[in-house]
């Protein structure tokens, strides 16, 4: 089934399409959710809300731009929707107050390390992790940014180049910076 | 500015693709919510409910084997009471619209609250899940009954093709006038062709015939083939028109519905897997039906008259039994009277 046709079926209620979607999209979405949210059953929350909202909303899906954009779009918005809902955290927290917790595995393997990487993007204060994660993996533009998050530009890169000092000091400590 | 290249595409190569493992509960919780904002919308009778109960049922076996083969997760699946608890603690995401003024268009739509009523739809929903295990069969019954259906279409089909290949026969029989006012005795000529009947006459002298099968379905070929949806016996009847006269002649085909028990399963594993979680057997024309199960020191541990049973491990008395060696015995009566005994080694694994 191509994807043209898998969304028509979606769309007019076909269980096993849905499914399909489901199961094609949710592994990766899972991971989008796990970057932004504080744990994982927060995670699951986002991700079967946004699947929610996919499902309801995929009549509306143009096909300009691709499928998994679309939802990946929807992971993202309802995580941020997510941690505006259940934090009034402060969104600049001090990169003082991080304890560094990333665990001292090996960095052999390619998909071991993909673990560490999501375990250090979830340790990473709140502020910059939005920031990285938007602009540093979801593509998001610093101006896109600024009006997703209601922040200022200027607030998102210097949020994001003090991720990147972030991340370059814990990846050095864990031997795989430059 | 040298590592920021580094970092971002560090990140984004390794992160960009990802993919984490999916409890699955969720997608039962996804698909809930889903139907049941159509089913609000639609207003549906419980019976579609069921049906969409079930096959959340089986979806969510469906992942949860996904899942597992990928041996990442070992989320049990008896979960589902969590999801009511699920569908409470949504979140409304109305306010979210003021917050995010800049937000993509497409989630200004997206960005709808998710009514009482539909958490109360959900949950109900979900309560269903409790039956579903009978229901299930039903279903798969069901899907069984309809294949014959498709069977018949076939055999129409076959008639079809059968006329467009002579069509000089009609003609031919046009051209042959109405003489004589009785028709001479004639008799059906019946063979039984890898299950697909097809009848003849051995006369040619009419101009009309219809057949009827004897099972509910009719023909007006002068060599009708026709298969049958279940095995027995029929009275075939042809009746012959000419001019205004007419004649009928019968003839009996098949046998006696003959009993089966399809295959029987030697391994069973219950583990919610959505493979082979519990013996069910493929039944037909029972008239008596009894199972029962046994464990290595004959200690009954199933019994059931109901050739629809489904035995998922569970002992007399509710409990999971241990894995391991268990048989089976079969005493039935097919429709004809004939006794069927039946008895089968079965290995349960967990």
């Amino acid at each position: 089934m191509d994807e043209e046709t898998l969304i028509k079926a979606c769309v007019s209620g076909n269980e096993k399409a849905q499914f399909q979607l489901f199961e094609q999209f949710a592994p990766k979405m899972m991971a989008v959710c796990l970057r932004y949210a504080e744990n994982r059953e927060m995670a699951e929350d986002v991700l079967q809300d946004s699947f929610v909202k996919v499902f309801k909303n995929l009549k509306k899906f143009t096909n300009e731009g691709s499928l998994e954009g679309w939802i990946r779009r929807i992971m993202v918005n309802t995580s941020l929707d997510a941690i505006r809902k259940n934090k009034k955290r402060k969104f600049d927290s001090q990169i003082e107050s991080v304890s560094y917790l990333a665990p001292q595995n090996d960095f052999i393997e390619e998909s071991l390390m993909a673990e560490d990487l999501m375990l250090i993007i979830n340790q990473m204060p709140e502020g910059y992790k939005l920031v990285f994660n938007l602009y540093a993996i979801e593509g998001y533009s610093h101006k896109e940014i600024a009006e997703t998050l209601g922040i200022s530009e200027n607030t998102s890169k210097s949020q994001y180049s003090r991720a990147r000092a972030y991340l370059r000091e814990i990846l050095e400590k864990k031997g795989i910076g430059r | 500015m040298e590592d920021k290249d580094y970092i971002k595409e560090l990140f984004s190569k390794k992160l960009g693709n990802h993919t984490e493992p999916v409890n699955p509960d969720i997608w039962s919780a996804v698909k809930a919510q889903t139907t049941a904002s159509v089913s609000t919308a639609t207003t549906t009778l419980i019976t579609k409910v069921v049906v969409t109960a079930v096959s959340v049922l089986s979806l969510t076996a469906g992942v949860y084997w996904a899942v597992k083969k990928n041996n990442t997760s070992n989320v049990s699946i008896n979960k589902q009471n969590s999801i009511p608890k699920e569908g409470e603690n949504k979140k409304v995401f109305v306010e979210n619209k003021e917050v995010k003024p800049s937000a993509a268009e497409e989630n200004e739509d997206i960005i709808t609250s998710i009514s009482a009523d539909e958490v109360n739809n959900s949950k109900e929903e979900n309560n269903v899940h409790v039956f579903s295990d009978s229901s299930f069969k039903e279903n798969t019954n069901y899907s069984a009954d309809s294949i014959p259906l498709y069977i018949k279409q076939k055999s129409t089909v076959l008639s079809n093709t059968d006329s467009l290949n002579n069509p000089n026969q009609n003609k031919k029989t046009l051209a042959v006038e109405n003489e004589k006012k009785t028709l001479p005795e004639f008799s059906i000529i019946s063979q039984n062709d890898d299950g697909v009947y097809v009848f003849s006459l051995d006369t040619d002298d009419y101009d009309f015939i219809e057949w009827s099968f004897g099972d509910g379905n009719y023909s007006t070929q002068r060599e009708a083939k026709h298969l049958y949806n279940s095995s027995g016996k029929y009275e075939v009847e042809a009746r012959i028109i000419k001019g205004d006269v007419q004649k009928t002649s019968t003839v009996s085909v098949g046998s006696e519905a003959v009993g089966e028990i399809g295959k029987l399963p030697s391994v069973v594993t219950c583990n919610n897997d959505g493979f082979n979680d519990a013996l069910v057997l493929e039944t037909k024309n029972l008239s008596d039906f009894q199972i029962t199960i046994l464990d290595r020191s004959n200690q009954v541990v199933f019994k059931s008259s109901d050739a629809a049973f489904s035995w998922g491990g569970i002992d007399l008395t509710g409990e999971p039994v241990e894995p391991g060696n268990y048989v089976y015995i079969i005493t039935a009566v097919d429709t004809a009277g004939n006794p069927i005994n039946e008895y089968q080694m079965i290995e349960v694994r967990r």
